[in-house]
This record gives C-alpha cells, sequence and structure tokens, in this order.
C-alpha cells in the first residue's frame, strides 16, 4: 500500500516536471519554428518571470499578482528585444545565436543589478495538501500541472484553430509565399517572439516556489528544453508534448529507481540513441 | 583526550601572538616607512555561478584590508591589492593564479571557493613557490606545500554536530549530497560516528549540479520516515530542495539537519528555511563584541551587504593570516613565509583561531536554527575550538 | 492596371532585369515568354515586392507599390501564383484555401463555395493536407488560393509546368473561364507557347532581361520569330 502511494507519487512528480518543461519549450519551438531564431536568452526569460513574482512581493502585491503579471511583463520584454535586436537578424542564425547569448548575460547582470546577487526568498503562494485517491499531494504542484495543462491547451488551440494560428503555420512553411497572401509576417515575428516569451514568464513565476530563484538559475531549465525540442522534433508542436514527456517522466522515474546522476545520464543516452535512429525526432516527417 | 590537546596548543598560541606583537612594536619606524607596499592577491568568483559568494568575500577581504591599513600596515608597509576574477572557471583560475604570481608579483595569494578551484590554484602557486591561503569548507585531505585552509573540514563542521542531533533530534538518519567530494567525505565522517553511537542511516545518496526537481528524493524520504534529514546539497540545489522539502509539507516529521546551509542559502529559503539547523564555524549571529565590531564594521564601509557567512568569514580571516605571517617573515619569501603560517593565532569574529601544523585552521564548531524568513540564525550551541583533523589525500 | 517602366533588379552584382517596361491594361491578359533565365520569374517576385528593385517603378491602379511590403502589395488585389505551386504543404486543402481569402477586400474574407465549380476535385480533399495531393491537383490548389482572394490582377508564373497535356488544358480552361467571368487581369510568365497563345491577349519576348519583341498574340502565328527566341 504505501508502495503503490510513492509510486503513484512519483507519478504525479514526473507529471509536474513534465508540464513545466512542455510549457517553456513550447516557447522556444514556436520560436525557432516561426523565425529560425535559436534563443539562448529563453532560460533568462524564465528567469524573468520568477522576478517579476519577487518584484510583486517587494512591492507588496501577492504572488498571484506575480504569476498574472508575469507573462505580461516578460511578453512586453520579449517584444522590446524582438524590435531592438532580433528583428535586425531575420535569417542570420549564428549572429542571433551570439546576439541571445549576449542578450541573456545582460539580461543576468541587470538582475543582478537590481535584486543582487544573492538567492531570493519567494513567497508561496499556496501550501497544503490536497488527497488525491487517498495519498496526499501538495496542492500547489496540482494547479501548477492544472495551469500549465490549460495553458498548453490555449496554445494549441491557438495554433490549430484560429486564424493567428493559421499565419504562424503558413509562415513555419514558406515565409514568402506567406507574405504573398497579405500576411504581415514581421508583425507576426513580433506576435511571435512576445508569445514565446510570455510562455517561459509565465512558467518561471508559476515555479518559484519550487526553484531557487537566482540570475542564474535559468541555465537548468534551458538545457533541458532545448532537449525535450530537439527530442520530439523541430517545427512540431506535438513533438514538445512528445518530447516532454519523455525527458520528464523517464527522468522523474529512474531517479527513484537508480541514483540521480545515473538517471540524468541514462536519459540523454536514450535520447541520443532515440535521435540517432529518428533524427528528425519523434515527430519528426 | 581531544580537551587537553585543545588546551595546550591554546596556550602556545598565546605564547605567539604575544611574541609577535612585541616584535612588531620593536621595529624602527624609519624602515618601515621606506619600505615597498605588501602585495596580496585576491582571487575571487565575480561572475558564473559563484558571483553568490565571491562578491561579499571580495567586500570582506577589502574591509580586512583597511583594517590593516588603518592600523598602519604590515610592519609599516601599506597593503595592497590585487584583484582577480576566476569566473567560477578553474581554468581562468589558472591563468589568473599565474598572472597574480609573475606579472603583478603578489607577496601571497588569498582566495577562491570549490575545491576544483583550490586544486587548479594551488597547483600554480606551489610550482611557482608562493603561499596560497583558501577560506572555504571542504572535503579536507589537500595537502601541499604552501597551501594552507582558514575554512572547516569535515571533523570541525560534524564531529560535535552528530552526538548533538542524536541526543535532541533523533538516531535515523537520511543523507542527500551534491554529486563531489565534499559531501561524499563529509558523509563519511557522519555515518561513522552515527554507526558508532547506535543510530542508523536509512539512504544516501547524491544528485548532479543543477537538479531541477528534488521530489523523488522528498518522495523517498517521505516513505523511509528519518528524524533527520543531513542534507549535504549546496548553493542553488541545496535552496531547491529544500523549498521542494518544505513544499511537501515534510518539515513537520523531519528535521533538517547540515553543514551546506549558512545565511546566504537561508535568505533564499524564506519561510521554507525556518527551523533548519546548521554546523558552521561562524554564524553572523554569534554574541561577542569582536563580532558586533566586525559585522558593524563590514556593514558600514559596505551598507548594501545585509549577510556575512562562514565562506566570507573565512576570507576575512584569510587576509589577516596571511598578514600576520607576513608580518612575521618579513616578506613573501617562499621557505619563511610557509614557516611562518604554522602557529599565527587570530581573534577571529567566530572567536580565536589558529593555524595548526597540518596547514589547516583551528575552528570553532557552532551549532545554530534558521529562525526568520531573513535567513538569520540562532546560536543553539558554541562548543569552541576543534582543531583540524586532516588525512592527505589530495 | 499595372505599369512597369524601366524595372532594374540585381542579385549582388549580377543584374536581371534591365530596364524592363511594360503594363497589363484592365481585364487584359498578358504573356510574358522567354527562355529559362531570361529574368521572368524575377520579374514576378520584382512586381510582388520579394525581390527589390534597383532603380525605376511599378505602379499598380495608378499607385506607386515600387516601395511598399510584399503583404501591402498583396493586399491591394494582386495574387500571386509561382512556380513550383508552393503551396503549404502541412496545412490542410481548406486552410490553404482559407489562407488565399485573406487577400479579399471585402469584410468577411469568407471562402465562398463558387470557387469549388471551377475546382470540383479540391472540394473533395477539403481536410486533406496540401502536401500529400497529387502534382496536378497541387497546382489546382495553387490556382484556387490565388483566385480566392478576389484579385484584381493575377501573377501566373508557369502554371503548365510539369503537368500532364490533359491536366494543362484543364488549367488553361479554369484561367480563362475565371478571367472572363470575374474579370480579372493575368500576367502569364509562360515557356509553352501555344499555352500562352491560347489564353493571352498581347504577349512580351524577354531576354536577357529585357523586353525583346512584343505584339498582340494573335500575332503569334508567326513562328519561327518567336522560335528563335523560346529555342533552348
Amino acid at each position: 500500500m504505501l508502495e503503490l502511494g510513492s509510486l503513484l507519487t512519483q507519478f504525479l512528480n514526473g507529471a509536474t516536471l513534465v508540464s513545466v518543461l512542455i510549457l517553456i519549450s513550447i516557447g522556444l519551438a514556436i520560436i525557432f519554428g516561426v523565425m529560425g531564431v535559436i534563443n539562448l536568452a529563453h532560460g533568462e526569460f524564465f528567469i524573468l518571470g520568477a522576478y517579476t513574482v519577487i518584484a510583486a512581493d517587494v512591492l507588496r502585491l501577492s504572488a498571484w499578482w506575480g504569476i498574472a503579471l508575469a507573462p505580461v511583463v516578460v511578453g512586453l520584454f520579449g517584444a522590446l528585444v524582438e524590435v531592438g535586436i532580433i528583428r535586425f537578424l531575420y535569417r542570420r542564425p549564428l549572429e542571433t545565436l551570439l546576439a541571445t547569448w549576449g542578450l541573456s548575460i545582460v539580461i543576468r547582470q541587470l538582475v543582478r543589478i537590481v535584486f543582487g546577487v544573492g538567492y531570493r526568498a519567494s513567497p508561496h503562494p499556496l501550501l497544503g495538501d490536497v488527497r488525491v485517491f487517498g495519498f496526499t499531494y501538495p496542492i500547489y504542484r496540482v494547479f501548477l500541472m492544472a495551469v500549465c495543462v490549460a495553458v498548453i491547451a490555449i496554445t494549441f488551440y491557438v495554433f490549430y484553430r484560429t486564424d493567428f494560428g493559421l499565419k504562424i503555420r503558413a509562415i513555419t512553411q514558406d515565409v514568402e509565399m506567406a507574405s504573398a497572401l497579405a500576411i504581415n509576417t514581421s508583425r507576426m515575428y513580433l506576435s511571435t517572439f512576445a508569445l514565446g516569451s510570455a510562455l517561459a514568464g509565465l512558467a518561471g513565476a508559476l515555479m518559484t516556489p519550487e526553484i531557487t530563484v537566482s540570475p542564474e538559475a535559468g541555465v537548468n531549465f534551458l538545457a533541458r528544453s532545448f532537449f525535450v525540442v530537439i527530442l520530439g522534433g523541430i517545427g512540431q508542436l506535438a513533438g514538445v508534448l512528445g518530447g516532454g514527456i519523455v525527458v520528464g517522466e523517464l527522468e522523474t522515474l529512474l531517479s527513484y529507481l537508480i541514483s540521480a546522476t545515473t538517471a540524468q545520464a541514462a536519459v540523454l543516452v536514450i535520447a541520443i540513441i532515440i535521435i540517432r535512429f529518428r533524427p528528425r525526432g519523434l515527430f519528426g516527417g | 583526550m581531544a580537551n587537553t590537546i585543545t588546551r595546550r596548543e591554546l596556550l602556545k598560541s598565546v605564547g605567539y601572538a604575544t611574541g609577535a606583537s612585541v616584535a612588531t612594536l620593536g621595529h624602527p619606524a624609519v624602515l618601515r616607512a621606506a619600505a615597498q607596499p605588501a602585495k596580496m592577491g585576491i582571487l575571487v568568483s565575480l561572475t558564473g555561478v559563484h558571483a553568490i559568494f565571491g562578491e561579499t568575500m571580495l567586500h570582506c577581504a577589502q574591509y580586512a584590508q583597511k583594517e590593516i591599513n588603518d592600523r598602519g600596515g604590515i610592519e609599516g608597509r601599506k597593503l595592497d591589492f590585487v584583484i582577480e576574477d576566476d569566473e567560477t572557471d578553474p581554468k581562468v583560475g589558472i591563468e589568473k593564479a599565474r598572472k597574480l604570481i609573475k606579472r603583478d608579483q603578489v607577496d601571497v595569494v588569498v582566495g577562491s571557493i570549490s575545491s576544483a578551484m583550490r586544486n587548479a590554484v594551488g597547483s600554480v602557486t606551489t610550482k611557482e613557490k608562493r603561499v596560497y591561503l583558501y577560506p572555504t569548507y571542504y572535503e579536507g585531505g589537500y595537502c601541499h606545500d604552501g597551501v594552507f585552509i582558514t575554512g572547516a573540514v569535515p571533523n570541525q563542521q560534524v564531529e560535535r554536530f552528530v552526538p548533538w542531533i542524536m541526543e535532541n533530534v533523533g538516531k535515523t538518519f537520511y543523507i542527500a549530497g551534491s554529486d563531489y567530494i565534499w559531501p561524499r567525505e563529509t558523509s563519511k565522517v557522519v555515518r561513522a560516528l552515527v554507526e558508532k553511537r547506535g543510530g542508523s542511516i536509512l539512504g544516501e545518496e547524491y544528485f548532479p549540479w543543477n537538479t531541477p526537481d528534488f521530489s523523488s528524493l522528498v518522495n523517498r524520504v517521505a516513505s523511509t520516515k528519518p528524524a533527520v534529514m543531513y542534507s549535504l546539497l549546496i548553493g542553488s540545489d541545496s535552496v531547491t530542495f529544500l523549498k521542494q522539502f518544505h513544499n511537501f509539507g515534510l518539515k513537520k516529521t523531519t528535521r533538517i539537519c547540515t553543514s551546506g546551509v549558512a545565511e546566504k542559502e537561508a535568505a533564499g529559503l524564506g519561510e521554507a528555511g525556518i527551523g533548519i539547523v546548521s554546523s558552521q564555524s561562524y554564524f553572523m549571529s554569534i554574541d561577542t563584541p569582536r563580532n558586533k565590531e566586525f559585522v558593524e564594521g563590514f556593514r558600514r564601509m559596505f551598507p548594501n551587504e545585509k549577510l556575512v557567512d562562514s565562506i566570507p568569514e573565512g576570507m576575512y580571516n584569510g587576509v589577516h593570516v596571511a598578514a600576520l605571517a607576513l608580518a612575521k617573515a618579513g616578506s613573501g619569501d617562499w621557505s619563511k613565509l610557509t614557516k611562518a603560517v604554522p602557529g599565527i593565532r587570530y581573534k577571529a569574529p567566530q572567536g580565536d583561531i589558529w593555524m595548526a601544523d597540518n596547514r589547516h585552521a583551528a575552528l570553532n564548531s557552532i551549532i545554530a536554527e534558521a529562525y526568520n524568513e531573513k535567513g538569520e540564525f540562532r546560536i543553539i550551541k558554541n562548543f569552541g575550538v576543534t582543531p583540524p583533523q586532516v588525512n592527505c589525500f589530495q | 492596371m499595372l505599369q512597369v517602366e524601366h524595372l532594374d533588379t540585381a542579385y549582388g552584382q549580377t543584374r536581371i532585369l534591365k530596364g524592363v517596361t511594360f503594363e497589363v491594361g484592365a481585364r487584359e491578359i498578358v504573356a510574358i515568354l522567354g527562355r529559362n533565365g531570361a529574368g521572368k520569374t524575377t520579374l514576378l517576385r520584382s512586381i510582388m515586392g520579394l525581390t527589390r528593385a534597383r532603380s525605376g517603378g511599378v505602379r499598380f491602379k495608378g499607385r506607386d507599390i515600387t516601395e511598399l511590403p510584399t503583404y501591402e502589395i498583396a493586399a491591394l488585389g494582386i495574387s500571386y501564383v509561382p512556380q513550383g505551386k508552393h503551396i503549404f504543404p502541412r496545412l490542410s486543402v481548406a486552410e490553404n484555401l482559407r489562407l488565399g481569402a485573406r487577400l479579399q477586400r471585402s469584410a468577411d474574407k469568407a471562402l465562398r463555395p463558387e470557387v469549388f465549380g471551377y475546382f470540383p476535385v479540391l472540394g473533395e480533399r477539403l481536410s486533406q493536407h496540401g502536401g500529400t495531393l497529387s502534382g496536378g491537383e497541387q497546382q489546382m490548389l495553387a490556382l484556387a488560393r490565388g483566385l480566392v482572394g478576389e484579385p484584381d490582377l493575377l501573377l501566373l508564373d508557369e502554371p503548365s509546368e510539369g503537368l500532364q497535356p490533359s491536366l494543362v488544358d484543364a488549367i488553361r480552361g479554369i484561367i480563362d473561364r475565371v478571367c472572363q467571368e470575374r474579370g480579372v487581369a493575368a500576367l502569364l510568365v509562360e515557356q509553352n507557347l501555344d499555352f500562352a497563345r491560347a489564353l493571352a491577349d498581347r504577349y512580351y519576348v524577354m531576354e536577357n532581361g529585357t523586353i525583346v519583341l512584343h505584339g498582340r498574340a494573335s500575332e503569334l502565328a508567326d513562328e519561327e520569330v518567336i522560335r528563335q527566341y523560346l529555342a533552348v
């Protein structure tokens, strides 16, 4: 009975990591798919979301306000970055790589200047447990999963069921033809970059109670979400789901069975084997 | 047995210090004014992951420098710093150490954090015959000529702590650490102490750097129900784990005891940190006039610095010990200075400390509990000085 | 409707168009003939703003569109059906057509069923991905996508290329009907002389980036002259 309980808990633990990983990776995948930009500052956008919660706390607003404001703040910041930097580097992958890498350093330094170099404590919006099939599980984690699933569902809806999503998918496949069909591609790039940034910011804000808030913390999630995107297959939103489930559940379940270091290495090896046999990813054509 | 040694060593060192101060007064003032400044190479991580400690370490070093120069320098020689950023990268550390010795010709090098960085820097300083002081607590066992350590080794953090835990908290332990040498070596000492006293270790595991999710560990702790969660995770991993531990509500049943959490980490934990018991050689809340003077003076010089903890205090002590040794040796000359350091005694903010013959500092063993959201600790018990036990293996 | 004046376009140092001048009148079908590499495709791209003109200008319905971004040019009522179809392979037929309908100047931008009168086969394949259609069907889709936007001017880049003869006839029939029934003007780039002759009112022949010959399509009977410019 005890064993069953901790297995269920472990499954939920994996599901939490999976849903957060997918939320972060979707932004990365959309920006890459639509604009061809590999955003090395995506992890810092995540961190900016977390610091929005900290800033709200400093301003004596509740953590809920911070979570609600984070996608707006980080989305606007993303828009600024698009207009100020990315716009000048369309279709120059190497330059965008360098520029976003430089941007990540600038953001970290700015965070250090504004919030200090140290770890910041964050307010916890929702402590307590819920009962799941007779076992207790932190209520905030359940909330976290629910929000991630909802936002991911909305993102899919926008992509596959709205005019905006149709335009984005058209640009992904043939940007010249899209503009010849009266799609304002540079405005779409702007919205896409802002949207991807907002999703990273939301993920960061949601995760503040569960992570170390420091200027350097972005890289933990950036590396994994790159993994998710590559494993799932570039250019397919569904691939992000598959990649996220493989990376997140595998890591969590394995680290329950074997040592964490071996588990993380095993996930890497399994991913490399998958990519060896499916170079375009699990869902790539 | 241990107590007798302590007392004897203590008396011997008092003698040393008195002798040194008499010698200082004896020097003619004319000679001092003419002398070149003494040069100290300060190596800290100002960028990269360890910047979180590096900045405060640098400030502590600068505060020590100010104190030394305000009191007339080293034997009348002004103390100059050459500051370098090792960028949290041992390769850079090696280059910077070489630069400090060859180009800047510093008399002594002080600083850096992590064993990897110390090994890198130490390999240069020993080869170039320049004395190096390392200020951070570590696994022990590093024995190379001219490398002196002002941070704690496992026996100093654990020897008094574990018996206290078993008496006051419980006898069943679960150990988790970052996957590198310090946690693994410290855990050996913990395990030996626990098993010797009839306690048991229910689990022991190690995690790679930057693990984002510790819920599987939390889950296992929840099902094994130990009385004590002994955490040897460090830095951000320590904070991430302890937050998640708190979020799962485990603090109600299992007490966190650790030698890897000090004020900086506790500040990042906020509410999640309350109740954590930590063993360090220094806490900011030590209630002595000496520590009060240190904290107030430091904050006057750096008003933005809220927290000092054991690593920056080790840095501060390192600069003072190096200065005392330079005074005793008269110069940065290798053979004189390596002989001068052992026996140096210093009245540190943590209490009296001295440099033992095994190149490590005899430091204080203090147990304290985090009691508020700001990361402040309340001293539970101060065991006083514990001499370092070092089994050379590195 | 469309005036192109002294248009010069270059890729880097290589001049592709060297002072091209011609016009397309309202409801008129004009064919541009020429060999591979004569600059025909570049001409269409320059009109759409996909390749920027170095000098000279393009006017559409009296407005200078030389410097306008592509999406604005399209929105003025120019529909571009490029060579090699360029349908969106991973969008459904319906989605491809919905994107085409964006060019409509009416507010609703709805996909009207009339279009399936011209392309009955597409009506049966609405939910299929564009990439899964046969070559002929893809060409139908590209054409249909160009038409649902109700443009005033169609730019057609070799619509008959690579199609079997029966399909070439079908395509020609559709273009002819659409232009007649809806009063759409068309600029048709072609290497297929018979195809061009059957559709166009007037023709221009391009060689090395300049117009070397032009006239009424009915005069295209003098094949010797023409073949000289089209022979490979």
